[in-house]
């Protein structure tokens, strides 16, 4: 893990100071001169040495502090924590709607392979995973929230707004970002079922004359769930990282937008903090589903 | 991403509005640019240059809390005392019409306009003026054009290269239309203006001078200059960034007129955060696009300093800037200033594209937004 962390830190550090742009001029605007973004580069310690400030990003690093933000007037740990429930929840809501519709339904098509319904419940899937995220936003903030509304249109809720009031200002962006993972999570475990249903030892169950529902549940998705896990966790992890087109269209402060906004002002301490807290998270998740699979198969554990 | 489609929401990408929580009293309001008396406050509060611990203020309003990216709470200012003057625009008396506005980022341009229309805002600022159409069909909202918004720009380097030869700047000047460049730019001839005079005729710093050279669509002209410095089709570099919808279609056209003219342009795209940065070296650019918000007195327009990125130094240009600058009275300055548009015009270091105007909507409940550039909204209330 701190070999791969190490490397992200290397890799975004050299990347972000490769490529043009300046906090101190994005700071200033277009209106400053070339003396006037020296001199603030200065103030905020720019124009050290390359070498000298990556130094000192990992040695901050190591001892857990990733350094102060340019913009925000706030430490980056402090950024990113204020974000990151909004992410979370976020990622919650919208991996608890793509697996709870997802694999139910990837099961039934599985069962129902070659119906008129696998084929209707397949090719929306299709659609729905074709379909960018940003437009199912818009798309539902047109419908449910302007015509309809029953949802607010963006933001997170008033300043002074409850966790209910929060909850449901995410409802939208969750449906948003989780339908085109349903649809990925319904195709993989229908083919993940497919695969298994087709065994010896599904046909030996029904052979013995147990239920349906326990030969699908018991015996046959018991041993597709790992495939199942993998593409949840996969999902989780891609929304851990910010659903950075959703938070933008909804308008959520969340670690996406957070991400966004720093590269395109080249918040340098909050790109490099940031990712280097995802690249771990995402480690931390890798692990925690290689775990799940030894739960859930003992045959993993010899 | 903040995606800015319209010239004031360069500052206005991350803020949107939010709508009234409690009674009428309170309006919760978008701030566009930063209102007058909150830039100073949030920049000692929170910029990242200066930090002072205990704001006073003497504003009609304070700022109580500030999230990032999440909100800014203003609430009325107790210890605050208006002009006895009456109320003029930015002068006279500032009485705060509210308990509280809050202004709330939505950097989506759509999802700002979509949260007005929905009601869950008040007021949304840097609306894309593709927008006004809709706007103008939903009966609860109300559109509000702000000008002067600022002027539109292409600085071309006077520095290193190319564009060092002035019969170059003068045929890229020949060669541009201006009518298509705002069009493409604001969509509509209802938000900008075109004119050599970079001031309205009711400022004393109206002028006509050099009028003649404005806006002229001659590409035989242009060509004619061209042959006459020489030109070998060496590529004229122009920095640009979609990030700004406008700035990115006004270059768009201009690439097309100045080839037209028999320039080689080489259109270069990136993020505004790396024109910034590129602009500051000659040896990469002979143009780039930008927005000047208007600024009331010529000595504040920084294009004018030898050191703003395309470095206009002449000897006559600076003998006119001291002249100006020691200048005692209104009159004289004027006058300066007309000399001072007039070699502008002339040597052509930057070519005034146009001007633009800003968009923002409010409901129809919501009274005291004027139509003033920086929008302030110390007297915006909800009836």
């Amino acid at each position: 893990m701190l070999v791969v962390m190490f490397f992200v830190a290397t890799v975004v550090f050299a990347i972000i100071h490769v490529i043009p742009g300046d906090p101190a001029a994005v700071m200033l605007g277009p209106s400053a001169t070339e003396a006037q973004v020296a001199e603030l580069r200065t103030r905020l310690g720019l124009d050290a040495p390359l070498l000298l400030q990556y130094v000192r990003f990992l040695v901050d690093a190591a001892q857990l502090d990733l350094g102060q933000s340019l913009f925000l007037n706030q430490s980056v740990a402090a950024a990113l924590l204020s974000r990151t429930g909004v992410t979370l929840q976020l990622t919650l809501m919208a991996a608890a709607l793509a697996t709870c519709i997802g694999v139910p339904v990837g099961v039934f098509s599985a069962l129902r392979r070659g119906s008129w319904l696998d084929q209707a419940v397949t090719g929306i899937a299709m659609t729905a995973a074709s379909l960018p995220s940003f437009w199912i936003g818009l798309t539902l903030i047109e419908h449910l929230s302007v015509r309809l509304k029953m949802f607010p249109v963006a933001g997170y809720g008033a300043p002074d707004a409850g966790w209910a009031a929060h909850l449901h200002s995410l409802v939208l962006p969750a449906i948003a970002v989780g339908l085109p993972n349903m649809a990925l999570i319904l195709r993989l475990t229908r083919t993940a079922m497919l695969d298994v249903l087709d065994e010896d030892y599904v046909r030996t169950a029904r052979a013995k004359g147990l239920s349906s529902a326990s030969v699908v549940i018991k015996h046959a998705f018991r041993n597709a769930r790992t495939a199942v896990l993998t593409v949840v966790g996969l999902t989780v992890i891609t929304l851990i990282g910010g659903a950075i087109v959703t938070e933008t269209v909804f308008g959520l402060p969340g670690v996406g937008n957070l991400i966004v906004s720093a590269v395109l002002r080249r918040d340098y301490p909050v790109i490099e903090g940031a990712l280097l807290v995802i690249s771990g998270i995402y480690v931390l998740i890798n692990l925690a589903t290689d775990l799940l699979y030894l739960v859930l198969d003992p045959r993993l554990r010899d | 991403m903040p995606d800015s489609t319209s010239p004031n929401s360069q500052r206005t990408s991350d803020l949107a509005q939010d709508a009234a929580t409690k009674e009428s009293a309170e309006v919760l309001a978008l701030m566009g640019t930063s209102p007058a008396g909150l830039s100073e406050a949030e920049a000692a509060m929170n910029g990242p240059i200066t930090r002072i611990e205990d704001l006073v203020g003497t504003g009609p309003f304070r700022v109580s809390e500030r999230r990032p990216d999440q909100y800014i709470l203003l609430d009325r200012s107790e210890h605050y005392t208006p002009s006895p003057q009456p109320a003029s625009g930015y002068a006279g008396a500032r009485t705060p019409a509210s308990e509280r506005l809050s202004f709330i980022p939505v950097p989506n341009v759509n999802t700002r306009l979509q949260g007005l229309v929905s009601g869950q805002y008040d007021v949304a600022d840097g609306l894309s003026t593709d927008s006004f159409a809709e706007i103008q069909k939903v009966p609860s909202i109300v559109p509000v054009i702000t000008k002067p918004g600022g002027w539109l720009f292409m600085v071309m380097n006077g520095k290193q290269g190319l564009t060092t030869n002035p019969l170059i700047r003068q045929a890229a000047q020949a060669a541009l239309d201006h009518d298509a460049i705002m069009t493409a730019a604001m969509g509509s001839p209802q938000f900008f203006e075109l004119g050599s005079s970079l001031y309205p005729n009711w400022s004393p710093y109206g002028s006509e001078a050099g009028a003649a050279l404005y806006n002229r669509k001659d590409t035989a002209a242009a060509k004619k200059l061209l042959a006459q410095a020489g030109y070998k089709g060496e590529p004229f570099r122009i920095l640009t960034s979609q990030q700004y919808d406008y700035i990115y279609k006004a270059a768009l056209v201009i690439m097309q007129n100045l080839q037209d003219a028999g320039f080689k342009v080489d259109l270069q795209l990136m993020d505004w955060a790396s024109v910034m940065s590129r602009r500051f070296d000659p040896a990469i650019w002979e143009g780039f696009v930008t927005f000047h918000a208007f600024v009331p007195d010529p000595a504040l327009i920084t294009i004018l300093s030898p050191a703003y990125p395309g470095w206009w130094d002449t000897t006559d240009k600076r003998q006119l800037l001291q002249e100006f600058s020691s200048a005692t009275d209104q009159a004289a300055r004027a006058r300066v200033w007309g000399k001072l548009q007039d070699l502008l015009m002339h040597e052509a270091p930057t070519i005034q594209l146009g001007k633009y105007y800003g968009l923002l909507a409010r409901q129809k409940s919501v009274t005291g937004v004027p139509d003033l550039p920086l929008t302030p909204f110390w007297a915006a209330r909800k009836a």
